[in-house]
């Protein structure tokens, strides 16, 4: 039960192949690596809810496959709200996308951000 | 010197319809106390390049912001008392110590919203009436 798992658990319900900070070297493309930065928000009572700020990286070897996942996960994430791990969600909000070519990889890179409100 | 947490120094106001005696505003997030006072001029030709007075009313306020419960009740409860011009009583408690308490009147009342981005919150005024008592 921590707002990391519950993170996890709203993610898999989206898309199978979500990894935490990297993702395993024989993972099959397109994929998502993720991160978070969590910040609580106080009242005079203590901490009134809990803020992530979630970025997603999209791999993909193409640029529709790349689109596709996109779409599919800001279709599951915004406004997503509800329960997970026992953290109840009050809202996803997408908040930025943009896109790059790795040449290294010869991979195509899609990020997104989105804010989270977790009471 | 020791300092005070934020979180430490708490207004309670008796706003509930209950009548729950000195109850804090829920998810307040920051209040201010404010005291002001008159000042009687009472300078002379005899007082040079000095200035004389004397004291003279004093003015006090209160004002909060808070984040709005999911059932607006913290709002509900001030809003009733504003409307029927109430004198409600507020305190302010130090680690849960009394520290100043007295009467006032809600002068303004505020509930702003925004997208699914923000939070609901509130504001509020109060102009204390009669004596402040601090312990």
């Amino acid at each position: 039960m921590s707002i990391r798992s519950a993170i996890y658990d709203l993610l898999n319900d989206v898309e199978a192949d979500v990894y935490p900070l990297y993702a395993p070297q024989e993972t099959t493309d397109p994929y998502v690596a993720y991160t978070m930065r969590t910040e609580p928000v106080r009242t005079q009572e203590g901490v009134a809810l809990t803020e992530v700020s979630l970025t997603l990286e999209i791999f993909a070897n193409t640029f529709d496959e790349a689109i596709t996942l996109a779409a599919s996960l800001y279709t599951g994430l915004e406004g997503a709200s509800g329960t997970y791990d026992s953290e109840s969600l009050m809202i996803c909000n997408w908040t930025m996308e943009s896109e790059d070519y790795i040449p290294n990889l010869d991979k195509i890179n899609i990020t997104q951000e989105y804010l989270l409100k977790f009471e | 010197m020791a300092k005070l947490r934020g979180d430490l120094l708490v207004l309670k106001v008796q706003h509930h319809s209950s009548g729950s005696v000195n109850e804090i505003i829920a998810g307040t997030t920051s209040f201010n106390f404010d005291s002001s006072a008159e000042f009687l001029e009472t300078t002379d030709q005899a007082d040079g390049l000095n200035t004389a007075g004397i004291g003279g009313k004093v003015t006090r306020t209160i004002s909060g912001d808070y984040f709005a419960t999911s059932t607006l009740d913290n709002f509900t409860n001030l809003y009733a008392h504003q409307a029927a011009g109430t004198v409600i009583e507020w305190a302010v408690t130090n680690d849960g110590a009394a520290y100043m308490s007295g009467e006032a009147v809600i002068t303004s009342l505020g509930l702003s919203a925004g997208t699914s981005a923000d939070l609901v919150t509130g504001s509020y005024s109060l102009a204390v009436t009669g004596t402040v008592t601090t312990s």
